[in-house]
């Protein structure tokens, strides 16, 4: 049997080309030639073989660097200089191919050309460093000493080569170099060349470097069984998993966090709030009694409040890319409607919505509202594809097919990584480098897309936009713009008509004399005009009544497959592919009908219980905003380049537990908080630092920095001036269709300065966010970003010592604690319980007390008493204002600046920034 | 929380003095113990490390150091891949070549892809007669101080991957930048700004980032964010002075260094990470506002750098903005600049982007070495990748990650040459074929590091910015 795994990528199906690749990997095991490498041939094994021993001994992964290594510095240059004479696709000249690693060690004529560990005895590194007059390679000139260099280190690193299949991902780096393989099977194919060949010679080398769809994650999770020990430790099963894995390493986990500590925790995690001073007694009492207990209490009563929801949408809102405005530059305009999106998200989380129904609304929400009565249910699923709609689009490009590529290329792109973690827009241009997934199934997955309207809003001319599109009309809901009657919408057409007469005048005047930029910018401004008049005259109805939209998708007017555009280009159109799913996941959810896009089947496809991934990748992302880690680190990409699971049999077992409930998040998010790994305390342990400096194991909590949101909200709450209540839509709303520059910035600057709301209703513009989530790692809405970096810069350090918001809040908490007692030392235990959650220890009392006198002190030096002297000066600034000396300070605002440095001195601890 | 009541004398500590087992403990290895006791100590005579107490680096005791030339550097980033075969790899076949068919087959490479003749003239520039496209008339005035690396190669011809690639060395974990690592090996010039400021960054914190290094050594965002211009806000308090603002900093670490104390005695990268960065923004109150006002330069001064003028103001100030910032003593000083990803409509969209940078950059070459600053900075000017020799679109190129161009200037790099070189038509490193990594040892090589020897234990294994890998570029550099 010949096998060709082009053509079988050719041929589409995946299944094939997984079979091929799994005869393909009987032919390409090294044989048992190899084991007994003739010592007497090519410099022989001497000294060298101890090195090549050492590093062969056992098959084990590439590491990323070595894989790394190989493939850009030894790869590239063998295929480019050797392959043509020395591979199986090649003559095999002298009867030495060099195309897979066991060929090299088997050698030619002269036997084995490489001996790893060993560049000087390497027959390989002799040829071309063309130290012997009678083997020079390659025959037509020496390569750049560069090289050289490079093929002797890859040789003493042990010549890893990930060209080998062996039986699982990352094997790449057979055994080979003569420690034979008795368990494996002797090849069975004499011919074991043609599959080899055809894989490497012709191209590139992208060729599988071993199976990926052997890849764990493509695989649907099977539950593991418990394992029996951690008692009496272990709370929860997941705590056994958790033990067994830190017991394989020797290592214990350190002591539980203590109450306060742990009442912190729970209620920034689930509210994105600190808990309220009144409820640390009561949780320090019942902690005291059953830690279990306490916990599990105050999650269940928390998981009730509304903001849970706000807490845990924004989780998703950042993995969904959600934004209020479009981003890239001067087609930077704002998306009025974004904002009923991040509502919808967040009432999903609080009523609990199952996360598989939840994925799949986004996705098929309008057609799933298609059979419906209920407006207001129907209006929820159209707003929930709100999801397909807001990400960033070139609304300036001419061309309109790029345009829709471009479009549903971020569609593809948010879908894949949002919720089933691939990057499958990998494959717009090019088969995937590493992910089983061919273009082919790229454009099988565009065609639905394409067969989608996108309504994302947006008018024509604002801020460069050339390409704007339609609105989800609601049904339920009115508008909130004032009602009109017949008239005024008729004047408001009679006027637009004028103006398209206007616009048609100054066209033909700037035609006549194009050098004339006065008469450009006439024309400019009555287009704007003109789109504007139009927009709004389609904020109504017929009748005069205001209309509410909103973003989202439709099914479009004309069911299409899309092409395969050659290397993406939008006029290289290849072969038509159905409409369709990667097909590497196995799940199969029937054909797509023809007359539908085929996104109600992707959402089912999604969420199907046989999706390996769907599930894992939701439980990986609750575990990481709990732990402060994911199991797999990256938390958008599960693919072969995924970060391995730290913990695989723990990952799989939420992952099956989680389909089990029902997709429960509330449930799967109490499950893991009332584990008792989740309530273990940031210590230390030598043993732990040790074995596991990374803590990859959980043997302690890691210490999780609070979101710009959480410290916003929580520096508002102390000075209780948090708005609890969601405000009605977004600035943006009222703001209206705006390019993001100069006055929209400001205002959404001032306004999260300014208001009071929840941090998660302040407007999320791109490239514009307001600072308070800006400077500390809010996720870039510009594309899916599950995670939040964490970085420590002087900015944000600047921003709490000199920002408007924390000053306000500062100067809140000071009239707040001020206001409360006399007593000194009851206002600094007030203060520590507002900002810190916390009573402050002896130290810290007497430091704090020491600080009230000194800081007041420094006052008294600084500053002079004020003198009366209210209005300025004629000439300096405007009449009948009250002039501050910036110098001088009552007693009064001393009292209050006092304390006021306190709160802030507070804000600014490393404590309050972090969750212990 | 577990209280010690025996704690009473913890207040006022040396504040050095908390970190300094968690710093040893982390970093007991080489010479990533000596940066670091430099730094403790707060002054780093330069190059820092270049002295090593005998025997600290396990015996190797008489390590051969690289002479530091370069005390600064300046790096011009070029985010979406600028075209390196219409700009500053000059390729007469392939100016001879258009619309010619591309036939290497060789991955992405398929179908009929036609070659793409630059549109633009090349000239010869200087003593030197460097080939420079026109689109740089103001950088080829600079010629003879340009050494072009022309047979730059990278793994993936993608942004996001490769932009971290060539910050951090690696695309797939998070590790350090190359300005966290400079400024871990050498610390800073100017104890009132940080080591490491970047201006305008693109594609996200990693690329700024300290990774497993120390939080202080993050580069220190300068954002643009819907303005027109990189700002640094919230310098000064509305209402304290900076004698009231020590009083309250004072409270706050000593709060800081309590919390450490309960919970993790041998020391905390973050909490350490938190006091420093506050003590950094303290004392960048005095002096940042100043330097920050690049309104205080004179008219001319402004006018060169193509401030007020719609194209190049932009990047103008930020290039001023970067020479204040590095002559005041900021070690590795970053500037962004994008929309390089010219797929399509490269005939128009190129010049502009050519345009909005060219004036800006000859007038900082000439900037610094009018201040006699030249020759001990470095400048950097890249992008993560290069272009197509075939078009894409018909006018347009596709990313290029096997054959692109960086340049540098000053800081003991040659002038007047092209070093390496693409395939006759530009699509691939043929000679003298340079990596990322050759690029970060010769950075290091030029400061006078040995980027060997600078490393950080971290995971139980000592790490380097040039991992296992990396050549200095010996040929460029100045004798």
């Amino acid at each position: 049997m010949k096998i060709q795994p082009r053509a079988a990528l050719a041929s589409a199906s995946i299944i094939l080309m997984i079979m091929a690749a799994a005869a393909m990997q009987i032919v390409w095991l090294p044989t048992s030639a190899i084991a007994d490498p003739d010592p007497g041939m090519g410099g022989g094994m001497m000294g060298g073989g101890g090195g090549g021993d050492n590093t062969n001994a056992e098959p084990r992964k590439l590491t990323a660097a070595e894989e790394a290594f190989f493939e850009s510095k030894i790869r590239p240059v063998l295929v480019q200089n050797c392959y043509k004479c020395h591979s199986s696709q090649g003559r095999a000249k002298a009867g030495l191919k060099v195309d897979t690693r066991a060929a090299m060690l088997t050698g030619g004529d002269g036997g084995p050309v490489i001996v790893p560990g060993d560049p000087d005895n390497s027959m390989l590194i002799q040829a071309i460093s063309y130290a012997n007059q009678d083997m020079q390679m390659p025959p037509n000139g020496k390569l750049p000493d560069a090289v050289i260099a490079d093929f002797r280190a890859w040789v003493k690193m042990g010549a890893p080569d990930p060209r080998v299949p062996a039986g699982s991902m990352g094997m790449g780096s057979d055994s080979g170099s003569g420690m034979s393989s008795p368990q494996r099977p002797a090849p069975t194919n004499g011919e074991n060349g043609g599959g080899i060949g055809t894989s490497e010679a012709p191209t590139e080398p992208a060729g599988p470097k071993s199976d990926p769809g052997d890849h764990w994650a493509f695989k649907k999770p099977v539950k593991p069984a418990v394992p029996a020990v951690g008692s009496p430790w272990a709370r929860t099963d997941l705590d056994r998993f958790i033990y067994e894995a830190m017991a394989a390493k020797g290592i214990k986990p350190v002591k539980d966090a203590s109450a306060t500590a742990m009442l912190r925790r729970i209620t920034f995690d689930l509210t994105g709030l600190p808990p309220a001073p009144e409820a640390i007694a009561p949780f320090e009492a019942a902690y005291k009694t059953s830690p279990e207990k306490a916990i599990a209490a105050e999650v269940d009563r928390l998981m009730e409040t509304p903001q849970f929801g706000e807490r845990w949408g924004r989780h998703w809102l950042d993995a969904a890319r959600y934004a209020e405005s479009n981003g890239a530059g001067p087609q930077n305009v704002t998306y009025p409607h974004a904002w009923r999106y991040r509502n919808y998200v967040i009432d999903a989380f609080n009523a609990g919505i199952p996360y598989d129904q939840f994925i799949r609304e986004q996705i098929a929400g309008d057609i799933m509202a298609g059979k419906l009565t209920d407006k207001a249910e129907q209006d929820r699923l159209n707003i929930a594809t709100g999801f397909l709609a807001f990400g960033p689009k070139p609304l300036k490009e001419n061309d309109r097919r790029q345009f829709y590529a471009d479009m549903v290329d971020e569609q593809i792109d948010a879908i894949s990584r949002a919720t089933f973690g691939l990057t499958v827009s990998c494959a717009r241009c090019h088969d995937h480098k590493f992910d089983p997934i061919p273009t082919r199934e790229y454009y099988a997955m565009a065609g639905i897309l394409f067969s989608t309207e996108t309504c994302y809003g947006t008018v024509a001319n604002v801020g460069q936009v050339r390409r704007a599109g339609d609105l989800i009309e609601l049904k339920a809901l009115g508008g909130d713009g004032k009602q009109l009657d017949a008239g005024d919408l008729a004047k408001m057409r009679t006027r637009v008509a004028e103006m398209e007469d206007e616009l048609r005048e100054a066209n033909r005047a700037y035609l006549a004399d194009r050098d004339n930029q006065q008469l450009n910018r006439q024309r400019r401004v009555l287009q704007l005009q003109i789109s504007r008049a139009r927009a709004r005259i389609d904020e109504y109805d017929a009748l005069g009544n205001p209309l509410a939209f909103a973003m989202g998708v439709r099914e479009g007017a004309r069911v299409v497959n899309s092409p395969i555009l050659l290397r993406g280009e939008v006029d290289q159109p290849s072969t038509v592919v159905a409409r369709g799913f990667p097909t590497v996941l196995g799940v199969n959810v029937g054909p797509i009908p023809p007359n539908q896009s085929g996104r109600l089947q992707l959402a089912q496809w999604i969420t199907s219980p046989d999706n390996p991934l769907t599930a894992r990748v939701a439980v990986n992302r609750i575990w990481y905003h709990l732990l402060g880690r994911g199991i797999v680190g990256t938390l958008d990409n599960f693919g072969t380049r995924c970060t391995p699971p730290t913990n695989q049999k723990l990952l799989d077992y939420m992952a099956v537990r989680f389909q089990e409930q029902g997709w429960s998040v509330k449930q799967m998010v109490r499950t893991i908080m009332t584990s008792r790994v989740y309530g273990l305390a940031i210590a230390e342990s030598a043993e732990g630092d040790a074995k596991d400096p990374d803590n990859e194991l959980l043997w302690r909590a890691n210490r999780r920095s609070l979101d710009g949101e959480s410290l916003r909200d929580a520096m508002l709450a102390a000075a209780d001036e948090l708005d609890v209540e969601r405000p009605g839509g977004s600035p943006m709303q009222q703001i209206g269709d705006q390019q993001v520059a100069g006055q929209v910035v400001n205002r959404a600057e001032q306004f999260a300065t300014e208001s009071g709301v929840r941090s998660v209703y302040l407007p999320v513009l791109r490239n514009a966010l307001p600072d308070a989530l800006d400077l500390f790692n809010f996720a870039d809405p510009d594309a899916v970003n599950p995670e939040r970096r964490d970085t420590i810069v002087p900015t944000q350090a600047l921003y709490v010592l000199n920002g408007p918001l924390p000053i306000r809040a500062a100067h809140g908490t000071a009239l707040r604690v001020r206001t409360a007692t006399q007593d000194t030392d009851e206002r600094i235990r007030l203060a520590w319980q507002l900002v810190l959650s916390r009573l402050p220890d002896a130290n810290e009392l007497a430091r704090a007390k020491q600080f009230v006198v000194e800081f007041r002190k420094s006052l008294d030096d600084t500053f002079t008493q004020p003198q009366r002297r209210p209005f300025r000066r004629p000439g300096q600034g405007r009449p009948g204002r009250f002039q501050q000396d910036e110098n001088a300070m009552s007693d009064d605002e001393r009292e209050v600046e006092t304390w006021s440095a306190l709160a802030q001195a507070l804000f600014a601890s490393a404590e309050f920034r972090y969750l212990d | 929380m577990n209280h010690n009541p025996h704690d009473s004398n913890l207040f006022g500590q040396d504040p050095a003095c908390c970190s300094r087992r968690h710093l040893l403990k982390a970093a007991s290895g080489g010479f990533a113990w000596l940066a670091f006791s430099a730094m403790l100590a707060g002054k780093l005579p330069l190059p820092s490390y270049a002295d090593p107490e005998p025997g600290a680096a396990g015996g190797q005791d008489t390590i051969p150091k690289p002479k530091a030339r370069a005390k600064r550097v300046i790096f011009l980033c070029m985010q979406g891949a600028p075209s390196h075969v219409d700009t500053f790899d000059y390729k007469p076949t392939l100016i001879a070549s258009d619309g010619k068919s591309f036939s290497r087959n060789r991955g992405r490479v398929s179908g009929n892809s036609k070659l793409l003749a630059p549109q633009w003239k090349f000239y010869s520039y200087g003593k030197s007669g460097l080939p420079i496209s026109e689109l740089f008339p103001n950088v080829g005035k600079h010629a003879d101080k340009l050494c072009l690396l022309n047979s730059m190669s990278t793994d993936l011809p993608d942004h996001g991957r490769a932009q971290l690639k060539l910050h951090t060395g690696n695309s797939q974990f998070i590790r350090p930048s190359m300005g966290a690592w400079v400024i871990y090996g050498l610390g800073s010039e100017n104890e009132n700004l940080p080591g490491y400021i970047t201006i305008n960054p693109g594609g996200g914190s990693q690329n700024y980032g300290a990774g497993f290094l120390p939080a202080e050594f993050q580069g220190m965002p300068v954002p643009m964010r819907g303005r027109s211009e990189a700002q640094l806000r919230y310098m000064d308090n509305p209402r304290l002075k900076p004698k009231n603002q020590r009083v309250q900093l004072d409270f706050v670490q000593d709060l800081n260094k309590h919390h450490m104390q309960q919970n993790t005695p041998g020391g905390d990268q973050a909490i350490e990470g938190v006091i420093k960065s506050y003590e950094m923004a303290f004392r960048m109150q005095a002096d940042a506002p100043k330097l920050m006002d690049i309104e205080s330069e004179p008219q001319a001064v402004k006018a060169a750098y193509g401030i007020g003028n719609g194209d190049t103001d932009g990047f103008g100030r930020q290039c001023l903005l970067a020479r204040r910032l590095s002559e005041a003593g900021v070690r590795f000083v970053e500037v962004q600049n994008g929309g390089w990803d010219h797929h399509r409509n490269l005939s128009d969209a190129l010049p502009d982007s050519c345009r909005k940078i060219d004036q800006p950059i000859g007038a900082l070459l000439a900037d610094l070495e009018s201040r006699g600053l030249l020759d001990e900075t470095l400048v950097i000017w890249g992008g993560e990748f290069g272009r197509t020799p075939y078009s894409q679109n018909s006018n347009g190129r596709d990313h290029n990650n096997k054959g692109y161009t960086l340049w540098m200037a000053g800081g003991g790099v040659k002038g007047g040459m092209r070093y390496g070189a693409t395939d006759e038509v530009g699509y691939e490193a043929v000679e003298n074929k340079i990596d990322i990594h050759d690029v970060h040892a010769t950075i290091l090589h030029l400061m006078g590091i040995d980027h060997e020897m600078l490393t950080y234990r971290y995971a139980g294994r000592d790490f380097r910015l040039t991992d296992v890998f990396g050549h200095v570029l010996k040929d460029i550099v100045t004798a």
